[in-house]
């Protein structure tokens, strides 16, 4: 679960990287992603230019959001198969450097811990 | 390269001369907005789709807000090929203008012409207040509450609380917040990412960077979480500061991109006072020549002023928030200063001027 905003400058870069995390990961991860208090068009018009191949949807009034209490933008959970949350990533990624392996190999969670990521400057 | 006794003072009596010629010009900076002169100003929207998807509407504000100190709304014209009708937003009053139309039309364009009267606002803070100007307790519930982008509970009122801590009078609160929002407000690279929109998610991430609808958003909501009337009045620039400011003012007589809200407060005894941190930001943003320091005269002018006056340069659309536009399927927006649009059930882009095909135009027409 990817919340984003195509307005959010550190957002921007992110989406083909997600992309390149799923298709690595061979039908193991699936992207979903949330573009946050967005107009229908700027959100058209940022992936005609910006393609990526798994579902955009659009939380126009912030619901999803909010009851997901994001805070800030980009932020990505990572939910295991039973849509449990193993991660929560509350800046922008370089998931290129990520190995996929680890997203759906024995949870960092099951410890009782949420591993969290704060750290913006990973990329 | 030789240089005699005489030709080097003579350099250096010009360098000096040179050099305190700026702090001159500084220590001229006025800016002194006051009451007194009435403009009239003609405000034109004229808006196209550019490539309707099915039936389209639109939304363009018009000038609602009237109040005898500073602005009075002279009515409104328009042109269409679609069918349009002026709508209210029934709680705040905001005036717009909704335009439909069908399938078949291929160019739909609007074009809409407003007339105002505006005039510079001030009020002395210093002059002991009139105690029977006062908000009666329904209109002070109403400009005290929270709305969807400003909450005023959780970290706004713990900022606020944190703020205000020491200070007694309403005054003194209003202040301490404009303040903090001119010191603290900036775009820091190194802040992870942007917040969802709203300004408890400003505070959250601590990115305290924005424009006009974030900051003086931010500085509303903390003026209502001290139980503060605090209002944004949403509109756009028509007419250059005649105090020199470029940054407070139309470039133009296209004034497409100039949207701007203010802000007023309440005050016990002065009644709905002018305020606007948000442009004390943009002066030390963007006043050539440009990053100016937070002490430079012209900085310090516009902060000292911006706490109780503005220049009438500037025309109010109104002070809504939460407004559900009729006719539409979207959500509610939060607040409507931008023409908005739709199109086969998309939203339109109101911040791309060109893809949504708008321009609007100023002109002042003569002195009142």
């Amino acid at each position: 679960m990817h919340f984003f905003a195509t307005w959010c400058e550190s957002c921007r870069e992110e989406l083909p990287l997600l992309n390149r995390l799923e298709a690595r990961a061979n039908g193991k991860v699936t992207v979903l992603a949330i573009a946050v208090a967005d107009a229908d068009r700027s959100v058209q018009r940022f992936l005609a230019a910006t393609p990526v191949d798994f579902a955009v949807l659009l939380d126009r009034d912030r619901t999803v959001a909010k009851a997901w209490r994001v805070a800030a933008l980009p932020t990505t959970f990572v939910l295991d198969a039973d849509l449990r949350p193993k991660l929560v990533v509350e800046a922008d990624y370089a998931w290129d450097t990520f190995d996929p392996g680890k997203l759906t190999g024995p949870s960092p969670m099951d410890a009782g811990e949420r591993a969290t990521i704060k750290n913006a400057n990973s990329r | 390269m030789h240089i005699d006794r005489r030709s080097f003072l003579k350099a250096g009596v010009a360098l000096t001369f040179v050099a305190e010629l700026p702090g001159l010009a500084r220590a001229d900076v006025n800016f002194e907005p006051a009451p007194g002169t009435w403009r009239k100003f003609q405000v034109m929207t004229r808006l196209e789709i550019a490539k309707p998807a099915g039936i389209t509407q639109a939304w363009i504000p018009l000038p609602s807000v009237n109040q005898k100190a500073w602005i009075r709304s002279d009515g409104s014209q328009w042109t269409t090929n679609g069918k349009a009708a002026l709508a209210r937003d029934p709680r705040y009053g905001a005036e717009m203008l909704h335009v439909a139309w069908t399938a078949g039309q291929e160019a739909p364009v609007v074009e809409v012409t407003s007339r105002i009267s505006t005039q510079d606002r001030a009020v002395d803070l210093t002059r002991p207040g009139n105690p029977s100007i006062d908000l009666g307790a329904a209109e002070r519930k109403f400009n005290t509450a929270g709305t969807e982008l400003i909450p005023v509970d959780g970290i706004v009122k713990q900022t606020s609380d944190n703020i205000v801590a020491g200070t007694k009078t309403e005054i003194e609160k209003v202040h301490a917040i404009y303040e903090w929002i001119v010191e603290n407000t900036f775009r820091d690279a190194k802040v992870p990412g942007c917040g969802i929109g709203d300004i408890a998610s400003m505070l959250k991430t601590g990115n305290l960077g924005g424009k006009c609808a974030d900051l003086n958003a931010l500085f509303v909501g903390l003026v209502r979480a001290a139980g503060i009337p605090a209002r944004d009045v949403y509109g756009i620039r028509v007419a250059p500061s005649r105090f020199g400011y470029k940054s407070l003012g139309a470039a133009s007589e296209v004034i497409t991109k100039a949207q701007h809200c203010r802000a007023e407060v309440f005050l016990t005894g002065y009644g709905w006072v002018a305020t606007d941190p948000a442009d004390v930001r943009k002066v030390v943003l963007e006043e050539p020549p440009t990053h100016l320091a937070i002490d430079d005269p012209k900085v310090a002018a516009a902060r000292k002023t911006l706490f109780g006056a503005w220049e009438g340069n500037w025309m109010a659309y109104n002070v809504a928030h939460d407004l559900r536009l009729p006719g539409s399927s979207g959500p509610q927006i939060g607040f409507l200063m931008y023409p908005q649009g739709e199109s086969g059930g998309a939203w339109l882009d109101c911040i791309d001027a060109d893809a949504f095909k708008y321009i609007i135009k100023s002109r002042e027409l003569t002195t009142a």
